[in-house]
């Protein structure tokens, strides 16, 4: 069965973190699934929106919903938030006829109409119950058996239940499997389910955020972490190409790499550390890079 | 020495009333004792609502047909002038807890909603969802921190000085650091809450409603009041006695016995599982006595079924229900029925109190007010939504009566010090003894005796038994100690003591309802199944003495309403 | 019979130099939650164990722990439903996080009480009562956005696990601002200002870091987290600027004249130049990198169909002023029953 998916790429992949967008288009279609990308989609509000004026939030979002709802297709999104944020407005929209009625009026000033016919998915959630994590096994040319990885999961892909739903929240497993899966080594840490900071950084940078970068990316490396791995680009680049100013701001050297979980599974499935992007990362990968060759 | 003009012992709704009322006076200092902090307060689970007619649902209702529906309610043992007093001050205060800015539901006009509650003319009972006492409670102690208010959180009352018939201070415990303290205090208000705990796990009450103060206070010499009258709930989950309210019932819930009968057929073969409170109650009992019950003891059960209504309506019609079964007791109704038993919800009894204006005990600078207290308004049962009433009404008086008390008296002479010596020795002896008994055995041994003899039966012979019963707990109490010599929150000997509060209060409970050969409200009894206006239109008074019990009995003041037969 | 082990966080000040574990043995009951173990615990086996409780009903927010790892009330879970999930013989419990353990399981609950204080928590009202002496009219609508926050227990769960609390201690926490939003959003209440220049002081409001795992770990639905981002929405509609306020500004621009962020002219936009130069190491890092797209100094490209967008935004403006947006509710449908459309459902 083809797997076929609307592609909701958001802006981090498409701004910050090109590595992530390459990577994901490389191994999904090495997976089998087809990523049908929506170009017309905006950014999700990723939160700042929704703290300023919810309703446009969900207007925007449900324009989101609809264009992949035009194509017939779950819509596949490659960032914790972005994932959050249209799971959100969907919960808010089927939960309440009057808000979708409303939020459709608006819509219809382009012609567009929010029916809540399709989900909204994360590309982890996606390779484990869709691709299947015995497919992945089998397609592993390299596995990362040398490797001690630590996941981090990023706040929304797991919390709040009520939106994400995918795996309890205070004990997810698909990361681990996934790293199972794949041959390595999944390390578990105190920092395995907790924040990195991102969303607080404009307004308490040194006060929150920096802090919360240190903390995690120590907490991989006490248990003696190769790389971390995440699903989100956000977490990603808090941690990576925030991890200077966070060392910085404790004082002490950390040099912590962070792989996006498409990178991670390419390095298995056979793809070059190269078209994965992994030079594109601010903490060196070098070490990793040599390993696997 | 910690000294003030009011102690108020007890941070629930009416103790917190109290102090909000006695703050308002800056001439006068003012303490708040509790053993836990404020809004751990039972007051918090009251979730049904708070009586007052304020007719904005119904304009034709008044504070006259409250006082009526009361008085029934009583089953005419409540002191109709002080009924009266309540159903008239009742809008008042609803009105004075709004402005203080409880969020009560509302209609659609931006008035406060209201609606039906059980043995109520009108839709009076105003409310807040299903958390009326949680959000009355939490904006009482906002107010008294808004007020500064002096509190003394997670401290413990171990005895009431009196000296000459007058308040002198309390002996109490500073949990945080195990510090034996006498505390000065010219007028001392207790509001410590209710003794359903005496069946221990059979209850709907929180763990610490241990009726500390009225032990208290009957030690001391103060009577108690109405003992005997417990208000039971039919069903209550098996583990805990939390309560299951009646809407699994109302939904089409089935009671069933071991036999996979429903068993309601016998008892109620109109109105099955929907028939009156106190018949559900009894019926299930008698199918547990009878043996078409599961599990043993304490922890034996029926059914209630709710599979046949299927997921779909479970879940739509009733996720409360269905979350708690699965939280408190494991079990998900859509899977597997829920194992229920009768539970004690209220006591009617409690402080004798001799004013209801000032809610004064007999002895000078003593005031009770709250469920620890027995006005009485309640008299043999009490209304739904009149708790939380009687907890605002006379709280707020109470504190300014005590005010006014503590203004009128001068500082005395009076050795305190001497007490907490003394006091302090008997704790360290405590600590150090070495205990030969278990708490838990006591204290499930007392719940069962209470449970299934002086319980939702009552008869003459069981009941003696019962009282022989306590006295050997009494016993065997004098052999346990709390077990640990720890300093800082030793709760074990917070409970160790609230065991022997119990152990007294259990005997009044039992002695009290032996004596009253009648039925009346919720004392049920199967050798005297009718009310006996003649003989028993009283109050009991249970004094403390070293040999149980001495009962006395005090009229009930009737001024409008000749008692009647009560039919609903 | 089936047993399990509780390992209890113990620690007596006036005895021990540092934290242990201790570890009873108890049967797995059906029926027991971990409240009643800690009880059975302290009953059986050891007396001197000390924790905080008292309704057993989750209702007075007395017992919070963390159970492996994750702050609950004990009173509100089963044995055998916390053993199952995360699989495992052993429960450890732990006091609640982010404050100070005094004894075992017990936590400093002043120091909360102290915060809550700085917020005023307490009802001002906007007016005198009505002539009439009764109560202040509020609309149910009004009444509906206060409804759930009035649910807090203060049960300092969503405390124990914040993010940002962790991270620094001056937060005040998503109880706390919750509480805060309680006040700020009653119709009735007169200093919403007040408490808003509270809140905002040095930003306060906006250090949460958006985890979720206030809103996770309440056991009353109370929504902390979504009490966080109202209070932030009112302090916007009450023309507070802030930096989320600035934030929220530039991705509402960016959305309405490109469709996506765009991230390289963020700090710029977010802090002023002088702020861009504080980035621009970053700004260099990220170019050399190779992650940046040189395009975005200059403005960048547009999503496809954006005259969509445009018509959406300003028709949504207009729209929005005859809404009354619900709150959400139902926030705590176990997971499992959530995601229909990919397992059959």
């Amino acid at each position: 069965m083809a797997l076929k998916y609307a592609f909701y790429t958001g802006c981090s992949a498409k701004g910050v973190a090109p590595e992530l967008y390459d990577s994901t288009k490389l191994v999904a279609e090495k997976l089998g699934m087809e990523l049908i990308e929506l170009e017309a989609a905006t950014c999700c509000g990723a939160g700042a929106v929704q703290e300023k004026d919810e309703f446009l939030s969900l207007t925007i979002n449900a324009r989101n919903l609809a264009l992949a709802e035009e194509l017939g297709l779950d819509m596949l999104t490659i960032c914790n938030t972005c994932t959050l944020m249209l799971r959100e407005a969907k919960f808010k929209l089927d939960n309440d006829p009057e808000l979708k009625a409303a939020v459709n009026e608006v819509l219809k000033e382009a012609g567009l109409e929010y029916k809540g016919t399709i989900e909204v998915t994360h590309f982890l959630w996606e390779v484990i119950d869709a691709v299947g994590l015995d497919k992945i096994k089998s397609m592993v040319v390299r596995p990362l058996r040398e490797f001690n990885i630590a996941p981090f999961y990023g706040c929304h892909i797991i919390r709040p239940p009520y939106l994400t739903g995918y795996e309890d929240p205070d004990n997810p497993s698909s990361i681990e499997r996934l790293i199972e899966a794949i041959g390595g080594n999944p390390v578990d840490h105190d920092a395995r389910l907790a924040c990195c900071g991102f969303h607080s950084f404009w307004s308490a940078e040194d006060k929150v955020t920096l802090k919360l970068t240190a903390m995690d990316t120590q907490a991989a490396k006490k248990q003696q972490a190769d790389f971390m791995v995440t699903p989100c680009p956000l977490c990603h680049t808090q941690l990576d190409a925030m991890q200077p100013e966070a060392e910085e701001k404790i004082g002490v050297n950390i040099g912590m790499p962070v792989l996006h979980l498409p990178q991670m599974i390419g390095l298995a499935i056979g793809l070059k550390p190269k078209e994965l992007g992994l030079h594109k990362h601010v903490i060196s990968t070098k070490a990793i890079i040599e390993k696997v060759a | 020495m910690l000294s003030y003009d009011v102690l108020i012992v007890g941070a629930g709704g009416a103790g917190l009333m109290a102090a909000l009322e006695a703050s308002k006076a800056k001439d006068v200092k003012v303490g708040v004792l509790t053993k836990v902090y404020p809004t751990r307060s039972h007051t918090g689970a009251a979730q049904g609502g708070i009586n007052a007619a304020l007719a904005n649902f119904d304009p034709s209702d008044s504070p006259e047909v409250h006082t009526f529906d009361t008085v029934k309610g009583s089953d005419y043992l409540g002191d109709q002038d002080a009924i009266e007093f309540m159903c008239y001050e009742a809008p008042k205060r609803i009105y004075e807890l709004e402005h203080l800015g409880v969020p009560f539901s509302r209609l659609p006009d931006g008035r406060i909603a209201q609606r039906p509650f059980g043995g109520a003319g009108f839709p009076r009972t105003c409310y807040a969802a299903d958390k009326t006492g949680h959000v009355i409670l939490h904006t009482l102690y906002e107010q008294c921190l808004k007020n500064d208010v002096e509190f003394l959180n997670e401290w413990f009352v171990t005895e009431l000085i009196i000296d000459n018939n007058e308040a002198k201070g309390v002996i109490a415990i500073d949990i945080r650091n195990g510090e034996v303290h006498a505390i000065k205090a010219k007028a001392i208000i207790f509001a410590t809450g209710g003794y359903a705990r005496v069946y221990w796990v059979r209850n709907t009450n929180a763990i610490g409603s241990t009726g500390d103060g009225m032990a208290i206070c009957y030690r001391a010499g103060i009577p108690l009041k109405d003992m005997e009258f417990v208000q039971f709930h039919p069903t209550g989950l098996r583990s805990t006695g939390i309560l299951v309210t009646e809407g699994a019932r109302g939904e089409g819930g089935y009671l069933i016995n071991n036999k996979g009968e429903r068993f309601m057929a016998r008892y109620a073969p109109q109105k099955m599982e929907l028939g009156p409170r106190d018949l559900v109650a009894r019926s299930i009992e008698t199918e547990i006595l009878e043996g078409r019950g599961w599990g043993e003891g304490m922890m034996a059960y029926v059914h209630l079924d709710l599979r046949h209504l299927g997921a779909k309506k479970i879940k739509e019609r009733l996720p409360q229900i269905r979350q708690l079964c699965i939280d408190f007791e494991g079990v998900d109704p859509i899977e597997e029925p829920i194992p229920v038993r009768p539970t004690a919800h209220y006591s009617m009894g409690g402080i004798d109190v001799r004013d209801y204006k000032t809610s004064m005990t007999g002895v000078n600078g003593v005031f009770a007010v709250g469920e620890c207290a027995c006005v009485s308004v309640h008299g043999a049962n009490r209304l739904g939504g009149n708790s939380l009433l009687d907890l605002v009404v006379f709280g707020k008086p109470a504190g300014a009566a005590a005010v006014e008390y503590a203004r009128s008296k001068s500082a005395d002479n009076f050795n305190l010090k001497a007490e907490e010596d003394r006091a302090r020795r008997e704790i360290e002896a405590l600590l150090k003894k070495e205990s030969k008994e278990n708490i838990n055995n006591i204290r499930m041994e007392m719940a069962q005796t209470m449970w299934d003899k002086v319980g939702i039966f009552r008869e003459e012979k069981p009941m003696l038994e019962a009282i022989e019963k306590i006295k050997e707990l009494k016993e065997r109490y004098k052999l346990l100690a709390p077990g640990d010599s720890g300093k800082i929150f030793n709760t074990a000997l917070i409970n160790y003591i609230e065991l022997g509060y119990l152990l007294d209060l259990a005997e009044a409970i039992a002695v009290t309802a032996v004596l009253r050969k009648e039925s009346r409200g919720a004392h049920a009894r199967r050798d005297y199944p009718s009310r006996d206006d003649e003989n028993f239109l009283k109050h009991s008074l249970a004094y403390y003495t070293p040999e149980g019990p001495k009962v006395e009995y005090s009229e009930v003041k009737i001024t409008k309403y000749q008692p009647q037969e009560r039919t609903y | 019979m089936e047993k399990f082990k509780l390992k209890v966080f113990r620690y007596d000040p006036t005895k021990d130099d540092k934290p242990y574990y201790q570890t009873y043995e108890l049967p797995v009951e059906k029926g027991m939650t971990v409240l009643a173990a800690l009880f059975k615990a302290k009953e059986e086996q050891d007396s001197s164990i000390s924790f905080r409780y008292n309704c057993r009903a989750a209702i007075c927010g007395s017992c919070a722990v963390r159970i492996n790892g994750h702050a609950t009330l004990a009173c509100k879970v089963q044995v055998k439903h916390m053993l199952e999930k995360y699989n495992t013989d052993t429960l450890v419990i732990e006091p609640t996080g982010n404050i100070k353990p005094l004894k075992d399981l017990v936590y400093d609950m002043d120091w909360v009480i102290d915060k809550l204080k700085k917020i005023q928590p307490w009802f001002i009202p906007k007016e005198e009562p009505p002539a009439d002496g009764k109560e202040y009219r509020q609309d149910p609508y009004d009444h509906h956005k206060i409804d759930f926050a009035s649910d807090c227990i203060l049960c300092n769960s969503c405390m124990s696990d914040c993010n940002a609390l962790k991270a620094n201690k001056d937060f005040l926490g998503p109880m706390v601002i919750s509480k805060a939003y309680r006040f700020i959003a009653d119709s009735r209440d007169g200093a919403k200002r007040e408490r808003l220049e509270t809140v905002l002081k040095d930003f306060n409001l906006e250090w949460c870091v958006r985890c979720m795992e206030c809103t996770t770990r309440c056991p009353k639905e109370v929504q902390p987290y979504e009490n966080i981002i109202r209070t932030r929405i009112i302090a916007a509609e009450e023309g507070f600027k802030s930096p989320g306020e600035i934030h929220a500004e530039i991705f509402e621009q960016d959305i309405y004249n490109r469709g996506l962020l765009n991230e390289m002219l963020l700090p710029m936009r977010q802090e002023g130049l002088l702020g861009a130069a504080k980035r621009a190491p970053f700004g260099i890092r990220m170019f050399f990198k190779g992650k940046v797209n040189i395009a975005d100094f200059f403005g960048g490209h547009k999503v496809k169909r954006h005259d969509e967008v445009k018509k959406i935004m300003d028709k949504a403006k207009e729209v929005k002023k005859n809404i009354k947006i619900k709150l959400i509710s139902d926030v705590h449908t176990p997971y499992e029953d959530k995601r229909k459309s990919k397992q059959g459902g």
